[in-house]
């Protein structure tokens, strides 16, 4: 029989190099962004503790200049995996065309996220990257593998096409 | 309009709380040191590890040389293990850092031991990957706590307790590595676990001449295709005879 066990929790190192207050600052966002790449809260939550976790391996060992960009970055690339497994899932494919996945009492913008949801996915992750995690044009280009003017025509294809959606909202 | 999106798509779309920061520590892989080379990263990690895993091995009479355990099928068989009836269908352990189920093996430990060269008696735990990626996996840190019920204590400078080391009745216990390395074992070094096979990982235990119970202590470790390793789950061995054919006339003290 095997136990399993949970690595011990270093209580002392815990907040020492500021993960603990940056990871409270980031996971709002993360999984908003999250959430409206799978359009499934839990998926997001998932996800969204899967790019904490790859976040704190990396954290102060020097090998990532800008935490917050790098953990969006991996965030998209795990909601790739994530949406390719939905193409394929008829449950997920019947939520994406209901409000549910944004009836949540903690969902402040359900009309921005169903529209930004409604974005082609490059668009979602463009729009995503630049809002949420702050990055440059050039970067949310440098993270997503694509040319920097690809990401402009992106970022303004999504805000034109969120205005005429979100136009009659106050 | 303009700016009343952009504050919009600015502000965080959700107010989510974030669960507890343990939950994070608990699920992510260990910090890697920024320039430290991988041995400096294993004897760092063992201490750690030392402190986890633990296995339990009933040792018991038994008339030939032969450790039982509770076993199940393996596609890859051991090179000098006997083969065994199923026993058990053993269970599934998760040796990742999360329940997803792409980081679970299914574990299983093979009926029958061996001994090696040096005497020593080998169980085998199989795992199974049933996912379609291969992991690497590691048994990292074992050590075996004997406890004798019967003969003599062994003389060991590892001996932990011994109530009274001249009586060939006494209850005595004594720690013994789980050896690695020099019998050609696997421990202490990833292993590849190809998907849908089961790859046997032999565990050299150090208890020649002793008859009693153990427990030993070890610690599965996963690693990642990033070079990235978690700690994962803990072996649990409950039953294993050793033969009564060996005198445990070594020990006394």
């Amino acid at each position: 029989m095997i136990v399993p066990e949970r690595p011990r929790l270093e209580g002392a190192q815990q907040d020492d190099d500021g993960f603990a207050s940056w990871y409270v600052e980031v996971w709002p966002r993360l999984v908003g962004f999250l959430l409206v790449q799978t359009r499934d809260r839990q998926e997001a939550e998932d996800l969204a503790a899967e790019t904490m976790a790859r976040s704190l391996a990396r954290w102060g060992t020097g090998d990532v200049e800008r935490p917050t960009a790098w953990a969006f970055t991996v965030a998209m690339n795990l909601s790739r995996r994530s949406f390719r497994r939905q193409v394929r899932d008829r449950a997920a494919a019947q939520r994406w065309a209901t409000r549910d996945w944004v009836a949540e009492p903690d969902v402040r913008d359900p009309d921005l996220l169903v529209a930004l949801a409604g974005l082609p996915r490059r668009q979602r992750l463009a729009v995503g990257l630049f809002y949420l995690a702050d990055l440059t044009q050039a970067e949310v280009a440098r993270s997503m593998g694509i040319s920097p003017g690809t990401a402009a025509a992106l970022l303004h294809q999504a805000r034109t096409r969120l205005r005429r959606q979100l136009g009659g909202e106050p | 309009m303009t700016d009343d999106l952009e504050r919009r798509l600015r502000s965080p779309w959700v107010g989510s709380q974030p669960p507890p920061v343990e939950s994070i520590y608990s699920m992510a892989p260990r910090r890697r040191p920024a320039h430290r080379p991988t041995g400096m990263r294993i004897i760092a990690a063992a201490a750690t590890i030392a402190l986890l895993g633990i296995a339990a091995v009933v040792v018991r009479d038994a008339p030939s040389e032969e450790i039982v355990v509770a076993a199940s099928p393996s596609t890859t068989e051991p090179t000098r293990s006997t083969p065994a009836p199923d026993v058990d269908s053993g269970a599934r352990v998760d040796i990742g850092r999360s329940t997803r189920s792409e980081h679970l093996l299914d574990y299983q430990v093979r009926e029958h031991a061996v001994r090696d060269e040096a005497g020593n008696w080998v169980v085998f735990v199989g795992l199974h990957n049933p996912t379609t990626s291969p992991v690497e996996v590691m048994v990292h840190g074992a050590t075996a706590v004997l406890r004798g019920t019967t003969g003599d204590c062994p003389a060991s400078p590892a001996i932990a307790s011994d109530p009274d080391p001249g009586d060939p009745t006494t209850n005595c216990t004594w720690t013994s590595p789980v050896m690695s390395g020099a019998t050609g074992s696997v421990l202490d070094r990833f292993i590849t676990i190809h998907p849908d096979l089961t790859t046997w990982i032999p565990l050299p235990i150090r208890a020649d001449d002793w008859v009693g119970s153990a427990v030993i202590h070890g610690q599965l470790l996963w690693r990642s295709d990033t070079g990235d390793w978690w700690k994962g789950s803990v072996i649990v061995i409950e039953r294993v005879p050793l033969p009564s054919a060996v005198s445990p006339d070594r020990g006394g003290g």
